[in-house]
């Protein structure tokens, strides 16, 4: 072949290579960082266990006392992650026992003074028991929210749905069905039935 | 136990000092004992006196009978019901309809009133008012009364109905019109049994 095509095709290479070799500096190019795994939590301030403390819900005279086997506090964030969750509500003025809350885990948000307790979640009150898969208690504003087979008990009425809100007396309870071949149900309680159960 | 529940797309559950309020919102049915009422709209009831407000294609069932209405009020505990706007009721022998019907479950007892329509076998008329026994199966029709029964006409202010010996009792301005083949029998009749028209 002749040597002027070689000569051209050495120069053409070259040309090709400097001109490549400038733009990567140019651009700077930059390995992406390697992506944080979302699942990987910040690491708590602090690990703690066998807790118990209380917080107080002046709105609702209550004093209430969280127990957990393990406590990761996060103090930058304002939370702390209680496994498994237990909260048992006392009446400032008399310290009778109000109610209690138990789950496999919750969260106590103490910026915000709200309850986050997830999968079997158990409400007992002397008036009624709910069950649920989730259920947040905003503390200040006397507000329960939960959702996931919900099942109400109660002195005179039995309910299900798939999510419900009330007040803490159960007042003002909404309960809502999700899907489409479950609907939100009330048995009511006679008295007859109500004598039986006591 | 009896079977007492509500159930709907949406339930709320309020109490205020007179007692507990149940709203169901959507689909809407109460079982309560032997009777369903079931709505599309919406029904309340109000558990502390036995009130019940249902609205939208409200449907009525107790043991044979069958009413529906778009608004039906009444109380569980007293066992009345008021069945409004479109009303009708049937019974295992009858049917009633007219713009309200109220049904006196205890007393056996049905008042229809405003476009009354009654039918049951091959007797119908309509009328005013209407109150139905239904344990005497006796009926009374009262104001601009209209009907036919096995081809013959009838109009009257009044009439009574017995169900029992098949019988019609026209009262006030009673006029029967017997089928084509048979004169007509005028009789300007007044207040008086005798001219009360006994069935066949």
């Amino acid at each position: 072949m002749d040597k002027r095509y070689i000569f051209l095709a050495l120069f053409i290479f070259i040309i090709i290579f400097f001109s490549i070799y400038f733009t990567i500096n140019d651009t700077n190019f930059i390995l992406p960082e390697p992506v944080q795994d979302s699942q990987q939590q910040p690491k708590p301030d602090q690990e703690l266990e066998n807790v118990n403390f209380t917080i107080y819900n002046n709105q609702q005279q209550l004093r209430i006392k969280l127990i957990s086997k393990n406590v990761d506090n996060y103090t930058t964030t304002a939370k702390m992650d209680l496994t498994p969750f237990r909260a048992e509500a006392y009446s400032l003025l008399d310290g009778s026992l109000q109610y209690t809350i138990t789950g496999e885990t919750g969260t106590y948000y103490t910026a915000e003074h709200y309850l986050k307790v997830k999968r079997n979640v158990e409400l007992k009150s002397e008036l009624y028991q709910i069950n649920s898969d989730k259920l947040d208690y905003y503390l200040d504003k006397n507000y329960l929210s939960g959702s996931g087979s919900v099942i109400i008990t109660g002195n005179e009425f039995n309910a299900k749905a798939d999510s419900f809100n009330s007040d803490l007396k159960l007042n003002n309870l909404k309960l809502i069905g999700q899907q489409k071949d479950f609907k939100p149900e009330v048995k009511f309680k006679e008295p007859e039935e109500r004598k039986q159960n006591d | 136990a009896a079977v007492r529940e509500l159930t709907g797309d949406k339930l709320d559950f309020s109490e205020n000092e007179q007692g507990q309020i149940f709203t169901a919102v959507g689909n809407v049915n109460l079982l309560y004992d032997q009777l369903k009422v079931t709505a599309a709209g919406q029904g309340i009831y109000y558990r502390y006196s036995g009130q019940l407000d249902f609205q939208d294609d409200v449907e009525l069932f107790y043991q044979e009978y069958q009413g529906a209405a778009q608004k039906l009020t009444g109380n569980v505990n007293q066992q009345v019901y008021h069945l409004q706007d479109q009303a009708e009721l049937t019974t295992a022998e009858a049917e009633v309809s007219g713009d309200q019907i109220d049904f006196y479950q205890l007393e056996q007892r049905v008042e229809a009133s405003g476009n009354v329509y009654l039918k049951y076998q091959d007797f119908w008329a309509e009328a005013d008012q209407a109150t139905y026994y239904l344990d005497r199966k006796f009926m009374i029709l009262t104001g601009n009364v209209r009907g036919a029964r096995n081809g013959q006409k009838f109009t009257s202010d009044s009439a009574e109905v017995n169900q029992l010996t098949n019988q019609v009792k026209l009262k006030g301005q009673a006029k029967l019109t017997l089928p084509a083949e048979s004169t007509t029998s005028d009789s300007a009749a007044q207040d008086s049994p005798s001219n009360e028209q006994g069935g066949n």
